[in-house]
């Protein structure tokens, strides 16, 4: 049988980008005092494992569930969410925010 | 006289076994997917399912948490949890079914059932069939 791949060393831009939001988070999480497991149960997940998906850079925090990431981490939720979409969606990142009129 | 450390049960459970990886591995769809493997804080290890360059999503990602397995999507839904990778797809596609979950992720736990339900059934066929061939290799082999 054919067997997928391990991913390559040398990540595309997207990745790069995404492992760096996930290293933000992370220190995020530790300034506001918080485990994996802590920031999990106040975002009510059953696991923390996602937790880890998102910080090690291969997951996204999902739109939906923003505002609870960025009060968890003491954070404003506009700013989080600007940060963030710098990170997942520089393009519009830099539409909205850097390019002028 | 020097003693040899043997690896604690915890160093131990931070790295996938050769034989989960080999399991995990032959889960991930060939066609363009890619797989990472990674830990948590605590050191349970992860493997992460990626979808297509240049994005390469995570779309599943296995976590072994004690002695357990849990199974997520790309966006943190729980998908299944199963007490042995054998287990795991059926439990999962039980949980794909139940839940609404995305169509990928439903593909993939698919994929992934098939894929444990082939290597299960019919590969001791396959075995057997070459054992009952290895007898009559001698005349076959004249034929040729």
């Amino acid at each position: 049988m054919v067997r997928a791949k391990k991913a390559e060393k040398g990540p595309t831009k997207g990745v790069e980008a995404r492992k760096r939001a996930g290293a933000w988070l992370q220190e995020r999480r530790k300034v506001a005092g918080l485990s994996q497991v802590d920031l999990a149960q106040r975002l009510g997940l059953k696991y923390y494992t996602f937790i880890s998906q998102v910080e090690n850079g291969f997951g996204r925090v999902p739109i939906e569930s923003m505002e609870a990431w960025a009060r968890a981490l003491a954070v404003p939720p506009g700013e989080f969410a600007r940060h963030l979409l710098a990170f997942y969606e520089p393009e519009l990142h830099k539409l909205l925010f850097e390019v002028k009129k | 006289m020097n003693v040899i450390g043997f690896p604690g049960r915890e160093a131990a459970s931070t790295e996938w076994r050769a034989d989960e990886l080999q399991q995990l591995v032959a889960l991930v769809p060939p066609s363009g997917c890619s797989w990472q493997a990674g830990k948590t804080e605590r050191g349970e290890p992860q493997f992460y399912v990626l979808g297509p360059t240049p994005e390469q999503d995570c779309m599943l990602c296995v976590s072994r948490l004690g002695q357990g397995y849990v199974l997520e999507d790309g966006a943190g839904r729980l998908i299944g949890e199963a007490p042995s990778l054998d287990r795991f797809a059926v439990e999962a596609a039980r949980a794909a079914i139940r839940g609404g979950r995305s169509f990928v992720a439903r593909m993939l736990v698919g994929w992934c059932a098939l894929r444990l339900t082939v290597e299960e059934r019919l590969e001791p066929v396959l075995e057997q069939s070459e054992e009952m061939l290895v007898p009559f290799a001698p005349q076959l082999a004249a034929f040729v």
